[in-house]
């Protein structure tokens, strides 16, 4: 069933593709053009839905199943890495990093907290001292 | 040119030029491993200090960087899934399986000895065939290109098992569908962008990488509980046995012609050249995963070694990385090209040797610090897995600099990740994000030299060549079938 949806919602997609190629604005110059903005990202989304309707007419192939504790604690992983996107304006790339170190090694169940600090402080630190003092790479605030 | 050989020799071993090949090996494996930043970056960060150089010392210790990056990008592609340069994406499939399995360490020496010999059988072909292979490279243009990519893209969907051919050809038209966002680079149209800002350049690749190989694993080892075994390197491991050695010489052989001759066309580079190398081991060779290591690393090397050929005797960079070196020759008052050879031989000779000395010094470095590096995967899966995180979500933010980069990182994480649950191949989707660009240009440029009529094209030599072999490579499926008939 979810591989039969995972078909679906890919073809959908493509058709949503290929319906968005076609609202591609064109210039008066390369309009014409055999080859113009629109050829390619027809062509690929036309084949795609193509190839997609073809596996969903087919036979499903085994798949694991996952356990929905797994399942929660990838989300909860997910929900850490949209925190440390929104968190870097407030905070910086380095206390950001810090915090998912700490944050996802924490809900991954590493409950020591000496080697979980270490990472979380060694790391963010070793990246400034050598990405951004180091080399020099600038960093927005 | 055994005179032009020597006098390389007598430029590149003076004390001070080994020193800065040697500084130059070592900064480019400390930079290609960081995350994010590629050879590009490294010989970019190393400008200043040529600078302070004489040219031959300045050019010699950019050799060094470049390779060293190259390695270094091949190192967290192994251990970690996360390689942070196209051109060591392909050693990823095999390599990281292999750390997985506990032979991190046996991984990494393969890809140093075939580093070695490939970016040493480069070497000896540049110094003997550089002025012959330019005319070859000049003989390439847009026809040819396309009908290349096309022989690249074809090769990975109908190449593939007949069981993955159809998921093979979907992950494959994923990745060109995500490379034609941004602004069509000939009409100046933006394509799929929503009116965003932050896609109108387009995907990023590392981001792209980072996402399906890097973050994509991650979420795996989360939801399988399957953290790679933890690998003991001890010496013997670095020590190839020698039915393997004498299994992988053939296969380094092989892939160092095959990435040498594609690092000479410019813009084709490394990147398709590992790709071409791993997919011809995988399909002909032994299929082993050893070999799956080995090839790409000696084809992205040679590769490399080969992009120096339209550099310097015709004076076109054929890659983002030889653009970056022709600014650090212009910036000594050196012009690249047909003339550099008679001009300044000694510029020219010793940055080959250089190259070859470059390789033995990155062995030598290289080697001792791998079981350093394997001890990386010895962590418990619990600090091993944000430590993933961090470093593909780090790598993508120093590149684009975005914070919206990272929320597309995760959305395609995801995708990567449901892809890889239902067993539909993530290689060919960053090959096809990769080439979609240079395929839609190219086809766009035949289409110009076309105008005058089809025939025009059929008079040009390799595209005729190409053309068949694409043929032979579609009709492989028929000719399989046929040969299993008598069977049933």
């Amino acid at each position: 069933m979810a591989y039969r949806l995972t078909l679906l919602g890919l073809l959908l997609a493509g058709l949503a593709y290929t319906w968005l190629a076609q609202q591609i604005p064109m210039d008066p110059w390369t309009a014409e053009e055999l080859i113009n903005a629109r050829t390619m990202p027809t062509v690929y989304g036309a084949l795609l839905s193509l190839t997609l309707l073809i596996l969903l007419l087919r036979s499903i192939p085994p798949v694991a199943a996952v356990p929905a504790g797994r399942l929660v604690r990838g989300a909860g992983v997910a929900v850490l890495v949209v925190a440390f996107a929104a968190l870097l304006g407030p905070l910086n790339l380095w206390m950001g990093l810090g915090l998912l170190l700490l944050a996802t090694g924490w809900w991954l169940g590493e409950r020591r907290w000496l080697p979980l600090l270490s990472l979380a402080i060694s790391v963010p630190l070793l990246g400034f001292l050598g990405i951004e003092l180091g080399l020099g790479v600038y960093l927005p605030d | 040119m055994l005179e032009g050989i020597a006098t390389g020799f007598a430029t590149a071993f003076t004390l001070a030029n080994l020193g800065w090949v040697l500084f130059g090996c070592l900064a480019g494996t400390l930079i290609g491993m960081l995350p994010g930043l590629g050879p590009i970056t490294a010989i970019a960060l190393m400008i200043p200090v040529s600078y302070s150089l004489d040219p031959a010392g300045g050019l010699i210790m950019m050799a060094g960087v470049y390779y060293g990056a190259v390695f270094g990008g091949s190192t967290s592609a192994i251990l970690i899934n996360a390689p942070g340069v196209a051109s060591t994406v392909a050693t990823s499939f095999d390599g990281y399986p292999m750390a997985r399995d506990g032979q991190g360490g046996r991984a990494l020496a393969i890809a140093a000895y075939a580093s070695f010999a490939g970016g040493t059988l480069g070497a000896v072909a540049l110094m003997l065939f550089a002025g012959y292979l330019a005319g070859l490279a000049l003989a390439f243009q847009s026809p040819e290109y396309t009908l290349l990519l096309l022989l690249a893209l074809s090769s990975v969907v109908v190449l593939a098992s007949p069981g993955t051919r159809l998921p093979s050809l979907v992950t494959l038209l994923i990745g060109l569908m995500l490379g034609t966002v941004g602004t069509d680079q000939l009409a100046g149209i933006p394509r799929f962008t929503f009116g965003r800002l932050d896609l109108a350049d387009g995907l990023n690749f590392v981001l792209v990488v980072m996402a399906t190989f890097a973050l994509a694993e991650a979420f795996r080892m989360v939801l399988q509980d399957d953290a790679p075994a933890s690998p003991s390197v001890s010496g013997s491991q670095l020590r190839l046995p020698l039915d393997t050695s004498r299994r992988l010489l053939p296969v380094v052989g092989r892939s160092s012609v095959i990435g040498f001759l594609t690092g000479v066309l410019p813009g084709a580079g490394a990147t398709l050249a590992s790709f071409f190398a791993y997919d011809v081991e995988k399909r002909m060779g032994d299929g082993s995963r050893e070999a799956g290591v080995a090839a790409p690393e000696a084809a992205n090397n040679a590769a490399s070694t080969g992009s120096f050929v339209p550099l310097l005797t015709l004076g076109i960079p054929g890659s983002g990385t030889t653009a970056v070196l022709l600014g650090v020759m212009l910036s000594y008052g050196l012009q690249p090209g047909p003339r550099l050879l008679s001009d300044q031989p000694e510029i020219f000779w010793g940055v080959i040797v250089s190259m070859y000395l470059g390789n033995l010094i990155l062995l030598a470095l290289n080697l001792p610090l791998i079981p350093l590096l394997a001890r990386l995967l010895n962590l418990p899966a619990p600090l091993l897995i944000p430590l993933i995180i961090g470093f593909s979500l780090v790598g993508v933010y120093l590149t684009t600099l975005n914070g919206f980069d990272l929320y597309l990182m995760l959305g395609l994480a995801l995708l990567a990740l449901v892809l890889r649950w239902f067993a539909f191949p993530l290689a060919p989707l960053l090959l096809g994000f990769i080439l979609s660009g240079l395929l839609e240009e190219n086809a766009r440029r035949t289409l110009f030299i076309a105008e005058g009529g089809w025939s025009v094209l059929l008079e040009r030599p390799a595209f005729v060549i190409l053309g068949i072999l694409i043929l032979l490579v579609w009709l492989f499926p028929v000719w399989q079938r046929l040969r299993a008939a008598p069977r049933h």
